[in-house]
């Protein structure tokens, strides 16, 4: 195995040498081309090989009647090969995470996240781990013109042409790894079994379109969620990054989870990176195909890297949540919107071989309308959490 | 011994450590205590609050659980509790108190399949006047057993519309219909051929066209105001025996 010094922007992506377009986030959504990607990177033989990652270990503390607290991991690891084949690229992709047993099959505490199924019944104010397996990908990659090339991305378990890159993977949210409570209607879709996308794109333009199986995972997240699946939906995503600093994308999908209702997502988001300073607008709607109502979210978050130790955070989130979500049918009103702020502040307190560590800190206050009081005992909801976590520092070779 | 390590090991030993959930037990309460309330099938455990399909042949068993603001269940109500179903409009369904279990109705649908309405569970506690009440909650009547799958229909985003068909006032929707066999395997060679037709009730409801090259495929235009409800019927003629099979209703929802 040789490795080899790669030129920072050459690292973001696996194309051609010397041709350089955005970074790819998650699947095959783009991040802005100045994009910071720290992880490892080296060539082994054909092969040019990235690994990155986040490992948090984090205590949560929910406040209220509905609060709850956990020690727990936040984690995932992710890697990414690449290779010439047949005049193009050919690349494969991996993203593990042991949140099924770091945080446990319920989750970790989190008001106002949707209900999920749990062990028969049905549990609340907790966001699920995520899968095991959260990608199984290939994608090919070739020419077709002097200014567009085709793709072709083919996921076991991948994230459709649907949605902004998944906060997972968003420069903004790199020091908060708690999911955003619009994460059900802008991009939870990262984890669907079964994708199938193509797509063209130049430098700065990327257009693509995807059938994807719309089920959602269940709640055991270490096996593959085949049964019954079949590419009933339907997404489109256009992006465009016409400065290095911004990637901006739209997106539509037709989703039939099957168990409910099918629906038509909206999205659009705005990812802008100046140097250290990350920012991101996302916006996402829910539109169920028979109530034709549309459940619309936003989200605004930001990250400030001062000086490669010191880093503060935001998030600010409005979303309109239904009764059902909430497992509050037939008590509140059919819908029922919420806000939420967070701020966090994390320093670095060490870092071996690239691997940084950081200490960090993030509080939030939801905000809920009248007809919740009676559940979560007031009106403005509050909670912390406090982490270790360990990331690569910087681009590796 | 090195702090670091030391902490490491503790942490890792916690971590998934947390507080109890919601679900890990139930407990009592009193009647003000109850916050909301969910709707279950009394033999299948499925939950039912959101939607409550009744078959047009059959009655089906009804339980309410009980929860508290905190999100716990509360299966004993100081003092008992008992409860009912109020139907709207009151001829989509009927329902009936089960001996000894107070917070299960026995529920039969008394309107065709295809129509629909809400529920609202009233709460009434023995030796008091004090009457709570949650909801509504969607009921609507689905074809029971006796079309038993053999006919479905899906439109072209393959998504199954056989119990339910939202119309949308200016929009044509493509729909197809599939027939199955007994084993529920699609039946995409019979005999002879067959030809299919659709109608709706009320006539005015809506239009299906054919299209061409497509037979079993029809252009659903809705040809009547917003919020008209109706139901559709489809009627397969079998050209080897010139029999006609009818399957429906299938509700039919203008929104």
């Amino acid at each position: 195995m040789a490795l080899a010094t790669t030129p920072v922007l050459a690292q973001h992506e696996g194309h051609e040498p010397g041709v350089v377009f955005p970074p790819f986030g998650s699947g095959t959504s783009w991040l802005p081309a100045s994009a910071p990607m720290p992880g490892f990177h080296f060539q082994a033989s054909d092969w040019r090989v990235m690994v990155h990652g986040s490992v948090f270990l984090q205590y949560i503390q929910e406040f209220g009647q509905r609060g709850n607290y956990q020690l727990g991991s936040l984690n995932w690891v992710m890697g990414d090969a690449a290779r010439p084949l047949a005049g193009g690229v050919f690349r494969a992709r991996l993203m593990t995470s042991a949140e099924y047993y770091t945080v446990t099959r319920a989750g970790y505490p989190q008001l106002l996240q949707v209900s999920q199924p749990y062990k028969g019944g049905t549990v609340t104010d907790r966001m699920h781990p995520h899968e095991l397996f959260s990608e199984v990908a290939v994608m090919y990659d070739r020419r077709l013109s002097d200014a567009w090339r085709w793709s072709v991305y083919l996921a076991a378990v991948g994230e459709p042409a649907l949605g902004p890159v998944a906060y997972l993977h968003r420069p903004s949210a790199i020091n908060d790894p708690i999911a955003p409570l619009s994460h059900h209607a802008q991009d939870v879709t990262h984890e669907s079994f079964g994708v199938a996308t193509l797509g063209v794109f130049t430098r700065t333009v990327h257009l693509e379109a995807s059938v994807f199986n719309g089920a959602h995972p269940d709640e055991v997240r270490t096996n593959f969620d085949y049964a019954g699946a079949r590419f009933n939906s339907f997404s489109a995503r256009l992006t465009v990054n016409p400065t290095d600093r911004w990637s901006i994308a739209g997106s539509a999908a037709y989703i039939d989870p099957r168990e409910h209702q099918p629906l038509h997502r909206l999205g659009f988001s705005a990812l802008h990176v100046a140097g250290s300073w990350s920012t991101s607008f996302v916006w996402g709607a829910n539109v169920p195909t028979d109530t034709r109502r549309v459940l619309n979210s936003a989200l605004l978050e930001t990250n400030v890297d001062l000086d490669s130790r010191n880093a503060l955070f935001g998030r600010a989130e409005y979303v309109i949540r239904t009764a059902d979500e909430l497992a509050l049918v037939g008590s509140v009103s059919e819908d029922v919107p919420v806000g939420s702020l967070a701020l966090g502040y994390a320093r670095r307190v060490g870092r071996f071989r690239g691997v940084g560590a950081w200490l960090g800190a993030r509080g939030d206050v939801d905000f809920v309308p009248e007809d919740l009081r009676l559940f979560y005992g007031s009106r403005t909801l509050a909670g912390f959490m406090v982490y270790l976590h360990l990331r690569p520092t910087s681009i590796k070779s | 011994m090195r702090v670091g390590p030391a902490l490491f090991a503790t942490f890792a030993a916690c971590t998934a450590c947390g507080g109890s959930l919601p679900s890990d037990g139930a407990g009592s309460g009193t009647p003000a205590a109850i916050a909301s309330v969910r709707l279950f099938d009394g033999n299948r455990g499925s939950d039912l609050s959101v939607h409550t399909g009744l078959p047009d042949d059959q009655s089906i068993l009804i339980e309410a659980r009980l929860y508290a603001p905190d999100g716990h269940r509360l299966t004993d109500i100081v003092g008992g509790v008992a409860m009912d179903l109020q139907f709207n409009p009151a001829a989509v369904a009927t329902s009936l108190p089960v001996p000894g279990r107070p917070l299960q109705r026995l529920v039969t649908p008394t309107a065709p399949a295809g129509a629909s309405g809400t529920q609202t569970v009233v709460l009434t506690f023995p030796g008091t006047t004090d009457a709570k009440t949650f909801g509504p909650y969607h009921v609507q009547v689905q074809s029971g057993s006796h079309t038993s799958g053999e006919m479905r229909l899906f439109d072209s985003f393959n998504a199954e519309l056989t119990q339910h068909i939202p119309l949308i006032t200016g929009d044509t929707i493509r729909i197809e219909v599939r027939l199955y066999d007994s084993t529920g395997a699609r039946r995409t060679n019979i005999p002879g051929g067959a030809e299919i037709s659709i109608h709706f009730a009320p006539d005015s409801l809506a239009i299906a066209l054919p299209i061409a090259g497509l037979p079993f495929w029809r252009a659903v235009t809705a040809t009547s105001l917003l919020g008209s409800e109706g139901s559709l019927f489809v009627s397969v003629l079998f050209l080897a025996d010139s029999t006609t099979k009818t399957y429906g209703p299938t509700q039919v929802l203008v929104h």
